[in-house]
């Protein structure tokens, strides 16, 4: 079991992540929370957000930083 | 290898040569709150003569180059400014698509009005409000597009209920 401060307990988004066993199929809810992270965050934090996937795509695809 | 994609720089550089245009598409919806992801840029401009000379001026500060799938090196000109209604571009920060319209021919007066002013990294930029990227979306009935409304209608069903 990881604990709170574990960097690893936490999603993509920050938040806590919980016990897949007991959690409800995807659904729904699972956008619900991701787009609440979104709506937290300021305009340029959202399009870092964009940024960052974008950039992690290609750290994927081409194996190093652009 | 394709240019890293630096939407800031991009935005920056149609700034900075005072380009009147209009955030739209994935970005437009990424500003508004959506966690979606894009690959390109998409704006709509206005189509005066003058902004077509400070979006040209902006093109070429930005190396601006057709997507050309035979891969001919083919650059913004005048003319094609004037003339054509869809650029699909690849700069020195990556993908960009200039546009005349969306969806059933919504161009710059249509949307201006529907527009909210966020300020990213520093500089103002019109961005076309997530029930209009929703609806140009609808008529553009892409796949692609129709991919993304179930959770562009979420988003704003969320952004309504504060």
């Amino acid at each position: 079991m990881l604990s709170d401060s574990d960097p690893r307990s936490l999603t993509l988004a920050g938040e806590p992540r919980t016990d897949p066993e007991v959690n409800p199929p995807p659904g729904e809810g699972d956008d619900d929370s991701l787009i609440l992270w979104m709506l937290s965050l300021s305009p340029t934090q959202r399009l870092g957000v964009a940024q960052g996937f974008v950039d992690s795509v290609r750290i994927l695809r081409h194996g190093s930083r652009a | 290898m394709d240019p890293a994609l630096r939407f800031a720089d991009i935005l920056h550089i149609l700034r900075r040569h005072d380009v009147d245009l209009i955030l739209v598409g994935g970005i437009a919806a990424v500003l508004e709150g959506a966690p979606v992801s894009t690959f390109d840029l998409d704006i709509v401009v206005s189509r005066t003569s003058e902004n077509q000379g400070r979006l040209l001026d902006a093109l070429l500060d930005l190396n601006a180059r057709y997507r050309d799938p035979a891969g001919r090196h083919i650059v913004p000109d005048a003319a094609k400014v004037e003339t054509m209604r869809i650029h699909r571009l690849m700069t020195d920060f990556g993908a960009l698509d200039v546009l005349e319209t969306i969806g059933h021919d919504l161009a710059y007066p249509d949307l201006i009005g529907q527009t909210i002013d966020y300020e990213v990294e520093g500089f103002q930029i019109q961005t076309l409000r997530l029930e209009m990227v929703i609806l140009s979306k609808e008529q553009a009935g892409r796949d692609k597009d129709k991919a993304v409304l179930p959770i562009l209608h979420r988003t704003l069903q969320l952004k309504r209920s504060g």
